[in-house]
C-alpha cells in the first residue's frame, strides 16, 4: 500500500477515525489496533512477508529478555550474536544472496574459470533493511544496558511494525519510540495539524517534484549515450531532486502520519542541499541511518578517538557499509566510496564539524562564499548520485565522460519534452525550501490555511499521475 | 478532535470548490481552442457544411490531402483521420458529426485490417477527448467502459490530473500560446516525408466473421440517412496477405478497393502509409 495511492487515501482516514473514536479507551486496545492495522498495511504487498517480520519480532523480543535476565558477559554476548546472526542473516539472504553468487561466478570467469551460477528467484521483502536495523537497535541497546526490555509482546510488535515508518523509515531507536507505545496517546490538535501539514508537504515533494523529475531522469539515463553534456548535467541534477523529493517526501509523510496517531518520530532530512560541505550534508541527509551507523558501527570502531589512520579506516568502513546497505550492486559501493573520499579532507583537517548550524546569509560577500560552498557540495553530491542511479559502474563512468564533451545543446527528449523544461519547477522548489529552512516544512506559520490550500492545489495541478513511480527506497 | 475534523472539512470544501473552478478553466481553454489537437480541429466544424469528409486511421490522416481535392473539384473537403483509430473511434466520430451538426454531401470511411479489430480504440484520440467527456451523450457513453470512467467524468479536475502528461498544465500552456498545428494548415492532413523501404507488414489472413461494431455503424448510417462510401487506401505491394482486402471487398457492398492503385514504392513512406508525394497522387486519384 503506497502513501500516494487511492487505497491509502481510504485506509488512513478509516484507521484514524477507528483509532481515536473506537479503540481509544485503553493503551492495550490502542496498541492492538495499531498492530493489526500495521500488519494489514504490510501484508497488502505480500502476505508471505508477514511471517518473516513476525519471526524477526519473536526472536528479538525473547533474545532481549534473555539478555536482561543474565549477568554473565559471555552468555549476553552469545545472545546478542544470535540476534545479529538471525537478523543480518535474513537480510543477507534476501538482499545479497544473488549478488554474492553472481559476483563470485563473475570473478572466476574473469580468471578464465567457467562456473555455473544458481541464483534463486528471491523476492526482496519490502522494508527489510529498515525494520532489521530498528530491531537490531533494540537488542544492542538492551545488551549495552541502555534500555530495559519490554515484557509486553504487543507493545514490542507494534514498535517493530508501526506502519508509518515500517517500509522506508525513519529508522527509529527503541529508546525513543518504544516508550511512546507504553503510554496511552491523547489527541493533540496542534500536533495533528502539523502532522497533516507534513503529509501534504511530503506528498507535494513526492508527486510534484520527485515523480516529475523521474520522467526526465528515466529518459536521460536510458539514452545517455546520445545525449548532450547539458542534458546529462540536467539528468544528474534532476535525479538529485528526484531522490530527495522521493525519500524526504516519504519521511515527511511518515512523520506526519505518526503524529496523527499521537507519535513523534525523528526528523530524517533537514534541507541537505543547503549544506556547505559533505560532512554537513551527511548530518542533514537520511539522519536516522547516519546516526544509526554512527552509534552502532562508527563509535564501537573507535570513532574519532583513535589514531588518524584508524579514523580514516572508520570513515571508509561506515560509508562503504552505508553504500552496501542501499543495495546489492557495486554502484552503491562506489557511491559510498566517493562520499568517503569527499569526507576525508574534512576529517584530516578536523573541519568535519565546522558547519553545525543551518546556513545563514549575513552579507553580500558571505552570500557569495556560502553560495559557492553549497554549489560545490551539491556538485559533488550529484557526481556521486550518478553512480547511485546508474545500473553499472561502466555506465556511470561513461555518463560522466560524456558530460565532458562540452556539448551544450538543449535537447528534445524521447518523452516529447525539452530537457530544460523542469528547471523552473526546481528553481521555485529550492526557493520555497530556502525561505522555510528554519522550519520543519513551509506550510505551518502565518497564513497557513492559505498555504495548505495552495499546496493541495499544486499537488492536483502539477502532480505527475500518468507515470506513477514507486518510492525509490522501497527497493532497499 | 472536533476542531481538527472541522479544519480538514473546511480545507476539503475549499479544495473541492477550487477543483471545480480549475476544471472549468481548463475545459474552457480546451473548448475555445480549435488548433491544438485534432479533435479540437474536428469540433471547430460545428454547424458547418462540408462536401467531403474522410474518416479513418493514420491511413487517412497521412494519405489524403483535402486541399488537393478542393483544388480539383471546387468542393470543400476535410480529413478527420486519427492516428491508430479503430472502428469504435470511427463510430464515435460519425455520432459526433451528427451531434455537432456537421453537414456533408458524402462521408468516406477507410477500412483495412482495422475491420478485424472490433475492440480497442485509439489512445491518441482518447486523450484528446478527455476535456470534452461531459459535452454530449456520445462521448459520455464512449468513456463509460473505461476503468477510470468515474474519476474522468464525475470528479472535478481529476481527468486532467490522471492524464497530466497529455492534458495537464503543459498542454494548457500550449493551448494558450501555440497558435497552429500541421493539420490545421492542410485541413486535417499530416504529410510524411521520405521512404522507408526495408519494412515489412502482414495483413490478417482471414476476415473475422462477426463484427458487431461494424454492423451498428451500418445501422447508424442507414438510420441517419448518411451517404457513406467505404474504401481501402493504397498498400505497398510487398505487404503480405493482400488477399485480405479482396475478402473485405466481397463482404462490404459499397466498398472501393484502392489498395493497389499506386505501384511505385517511392510513393510510400512504409507498407501502409504514403509519403507526401504519394498522398498528393492518391488525393488526385481518389475522386475518380
Amino acid at each position: 500500500m503506497l502513501f500516494n495511492s487511492l487505497l491509502f487515501l481510504a485506509f488512513l482516514p478509516t484507521a484514524f477515525l477507528l483509532y481515536w473514536f473506537v479503540f481509544n479507551k485503553k493503551l492495550k486496545t490502542q496498541n492492538c489496533f495499531l498492530l493489526i492495522v500495521s500488519y494489514i498495511f504490510y501484508g497488502w504487498w505480500d502476505y508471505r512477508f508477514l511471517a518473516l517480520i513476525l519471526f524477526s519480532t519473536i526472536i528479538d523480543f525473547f533474545v532481549a529478555k534473555a539478555i536482561e535476565k543474565t549477568e554473565l558477559k559471555k552468555k549476553r554476548k552469545h545472545l546478542l550474536w544470535l540476534s545479529l546472526t538471525v537478523n543480518l542473516g535474513l537480510l543477507g539472504f534476501f538482499k545479497y544472496y544473488n549478488f554474492f553468487i553472481e559476483s563470485w561466478v563473475e570473478a572466476w570467469q574473469d580468471l578464465g574459470v567457467e562456473m555455473h551460477s544458481s541464483t534463486l528467484n528471491i523476492i526482496l521483502p519490502v522494508g527489510i533493511s529498515f525494520y532489521t536495523f530498528q530491531t537490531l537497535s533494540y537488542t544492542i541497546d538492551v545488551y549495552r544496558k541502555q534500555l530495559k526490555p519490554t515484557n509486553n509482546f504487543i507493545e514490542f510488535a507494534s514498535f517493530v511494525t508501526f506502519f508509518p515508518q515500517l517500509v522506508a523509515g525513519p529508522i527509529e531507536r527503541a529508546s525513543r519510540l518504544l516508550p511512546q507505545f507504553q503510554k496511552a496517546r491523547q489527541f493533540n490538535y496542534e500536533s495533528a495539524k502539523s502532522g497533516l501539514h507534513l503529509i501534504i508537504w511530503g506528498l507535494l515533494k513526492k508527486v510534484v517534484i520527485a515523480d516529475s523529475c523521474a520522467i526526465y531522469v528515466n529518459s536521460i539515463f536510458s539514452n545517455y549515450e546520445t545525449a548532450s553534456s547539458l542534458t546529462l548535467v540536467l539528468g544528474s541534477i534532476y535525479f538529485a531532486f528526484q531522490i530527495y523529493g522521493d525519500f524526504s517526501g516519504y519521511s515527511d509523510m511518515a512523520i506526519g502520519i505518526a503524529r496523527l496517531f499521537g507519535f513523534d518520530l525523528m526528523r530524517n532530512f533537514n534541507y541537505p542541499y543547503f549544506s556547505r560541505d559533505i560532512a554537513e550534508f551527511w548530518r542533514r541527509w537520511h539522519i536516522s541511518l547516519s546516526t544509526w551507523f554512527r552509534d552502532y558501527v562508527y563509535i564501537p570502531l573507535g570513532g574519532s578517538k583513535v589514531s588518524k589512520l584508524l579514523q580514516v579506516r572508520n570513515v571508509f568502513v561506515i560509508f562503504l557499509v552505508s553504500g552496501f546497505w542501499h543495495g546489492a550492486n557495486w554502484t552503491f559501493l562506489v557511491w559510498g566510496f566517493l562520499n568517503a573520499l569527499y569526507f576525508l579532507p574534512l576529517l584530516l583537517r578536523q573541519k568535519n564539524r565546522k558547519h553545525i548550524e543551518m546556513v545563514k546569509i549575513s552579507s553580500f560577500s558571505n552570500a557569495f562564499k556560502v553560495g559557492f560552498q553549497m554549489l560545490s557540495t551539491f556538485t559533488l553530491t550529484c557526481i556521486a548520485w550518478i553512480f547511485f542511479r546508474a545500473d553499472t559502474i561502466s555506465i556511470a563512468v561513461n555518463y560522466i565522460k560524456r558530460i565532458f564533451t562540452f556539448n551544450y545543446k538543449i535537447e528534445y527528449l524521447s518523452i516529447e519534452r525539452y530537457s530544460v523544461e523542469l528547471l523552473l519547477l526546481i528553481f521555485f522548489f529550492v526557493l520555497v525550501e530556502w525561505f522555510s529552512k528554519t522550519k520543519e516544512e513551509p506550510i505551518s506559520g502565518k497564513l497557513e490555511y492559505l498555504r495548505v490550500i495552495v499546496c493541495i492545489l499544486i499537488i492536483f495541478v502539477l502532480g505527475s499521475y500518468s507515470n506513477p513511480q514507486n518510492f525509490i527506497y522501497f527497493q532497499f | 478532535m472536533k476542531r481538527f475534523l472541522l479544519y480538514i472539512l473546511s480545507v476539503s470544501l475549499v479544495i473541492v470548490v477550487l477543483l471545480f473552478a480549475t476544471d472549468y478553466l481548463y475545459t474552457s481553454v480546451y473548448k475555445k481552442n480549435i488548433t491544438n489537437s485534432k479533435f479540437q480541429f474536428v469540433r471547430g466544424f460545428k454547424d458547418k457544411k462540408i462536401n467531403y469528409i474522410f474518416l479513418g486511421s493514420s491511413r487517412v490522416e497521412n494519405n489524403i490531402n483535402p486541399k488537393i481535392i478542393t483544388n480539383i473539384t471546387g468542393k470543400t473537403a476535410v480529413n478527420f483521420g486519427f492516428q491508430a483509430a479503430r472502428l469504435k473511434d470511427i463510430m464515435l466520430l460519425l455520432e459526433l458529426i451528427e451531434f455537432y451538426n456537421i453537414k456533408s454531401e458524402k462521408i468516406f470511411i477507410q477500412l483495412d485490417y482495422i475491420y478485424n479489430m472490433p475492440e480497442g480504440n485509439s489512445h491518441i484520440m482518447e486523450y484528446q477527448l478527455i476535456p470534452f467527456v461531459n459535452e454530449n451523450k456520445a462521448l459520455n457513453t464512449f468513456f463509460q467502459n473505461k476503468k477510470d470512467d468515474f474519476f474522468i467524468s464525475k470528479m472535478p479536475f481529476l481527468r486532467y490530473a490522471l492524464y497530466d502528461n497529455k492534458q495537464g498544465i503543459r498542454n494548457i500552456t500550449s493551448n494558450i500560446f501555440k497558435k497552429s498545428n500541421l493539420f490545421t494548415e492542410y485541413n486535417g492532413y499530416c504529410p510524411k516525408e521520405g521512404s522507408v523501404l526495408n519494412t515489412t507488414y502482414a495483413l490478417p489472413k482471414k476476415l473475422i466473421e462477426k463484427n458487431k461494431i461494424f454492423d451498428s455503424m451500418r445501422t447508424f448510417v442507414k438510420n441517419k440517412n448518411l451517404n457513406v462510401t467505404f474504401f481501402c487506401a493504397p498498400i505497398r505491394k510487398d505487404t503480405e496477405h493482400l488477399n485480405y482486402i479482396s475478402q473485405l471487398s466481397d463482404k462490404i457492398s459499397n466498398f472501393k478497393d484502392l489498395s493497389l492503385v499506386l505501384k511505385d514504392e517511392l510513393l510510400f513512406f512504409d507498407n501502409l502509409h504514403l509519403n507526401n508525394n504519394g498522398a498528393t497522387k492518391f488525393s488526385k486519384l481518389i475522386l475518380d
